[in-house]
């Protein structure tokens, strides 16, 4: 049984972005994108993204999926946070992510949403984005 | 209470001039009528009916499909169009031996074709049949 992994298709858009790799950079060389998970060593700004929901698409016999993934910018200024979620959108909105044997037919945000944390008194910034993409699969 | 089975078709089959359409296919929903031709008369205190010609209507919704498309996929955008015609072969259980086969010629009486920006392409068919049965499983008995 096969599906696509968003989660590739998505760290290989995010990271083909210059302005993203420029604004995050690397620890331990690790480029700051995380996926799934932020180790204790990541500094401000990174981003990550993990998943919400993929849901199996019933309605042909080809197999389809829409799975939904939030891409967050962590940042130290609210400034930086805003900036950095825009080159988050350029780099998925209305895209095309590539995922061997599967057609992404459709790649869109479908929430923005922005929130501070405070951690020791210190304020973290975030800003993420529900990104929708909708895969089918190339051969039945 | 008796156990009466219910059932889903995830083996269905479809054909459209004799490639298989199947894998684009969302809705097949054929209608089976017949005119009603009343015979009551005289002193009857209620109507009664003899069957006259029957009548088949079929309702085809699938995926519009992008630029690269299989061949059996092909055949269905390209000559679902109004006033085409071809033959309609349907497998509700697939063909394995012995399973119900029904295939008539239609006529195609129109197709709906939705472009929306950002939502899946669904095509809405409707055919009728256009002359007698080719196979019929309910009628006949045609298996696979």
């Amino acid at each position: 049984m096969s599906y696509p992994a968003s989660d590739k298709a998505i760290y290989e858009k995010l990271s083909a972005n210059a302005q993203i790799v420029a604004a995050v950079g690397t620890v331990d060389g690790q480029l700051q994108i995380y996926n799934s998970f932020v180790p204790v060593e990541a500094t401000l700004p990174y981003v990550y993204f993990y998943n919400l929901t993929d849901i199996p698409d019933y309605q042909t016999l080809r197999e389809a999926q829409d799975d939904t993934w939030t891409v967050e910018v962590v940042a130290a200024s609210a400034a930086d946070a805003r900036t950095i979620i825009g080159y988050v959108e350029d780099a998925l909105q209305k895209q095309t992510l590539t995922y061997s044997g599967w057609s992404n037919y459709s790649t869109l945000i479908m929430e923005r949403r922005y929130r501070v944390e405070v951690e020791d008194r210190t304020p973290y910034y975030c800003r993420h984005v529900d990104v929708q993409l909708r895969w089918s699969k190339s051969s039945v | 209470m008796p156990n009466v089975d219910r059932t889903v078709y995830p083996n269905l089959l479809v054909r459209w001039n004799g490639s298989v359409i199947t894998d684009d296919i969302m809705n097949l929903e054929w209608s089976n009528k017949v005119d009603l031709i009343e015979k009551s008369a005289g002193t009857e205190s209620n109507k009664t009916y003899i069957a006259g010609r029957s009548d088949e209507d079929f309702t085809l919704d699938f995926a519009a499909v992008g630029t690269a498309v299989t061949s059996g996929t092909v055949n269905v955008q390209r000559t679902m169009y109004a006033g085409n015609s071809g033959t309609l072969e349907w497998a509700p259980f697939g063909t394995a031996e012995g399973n119900p086969k029904y295939s008539i010629k239609v006529i195609v009486e129109s197709v709906t074709n939705p472009f929306k920006h950002y939502a899946l392409g669904e095509k809405k068919a409707k055919l009728k049949a256009n002359g007698t049965w080719i196979t019929n499983y309910d009628v006949s008995g045609s298996t696979y």
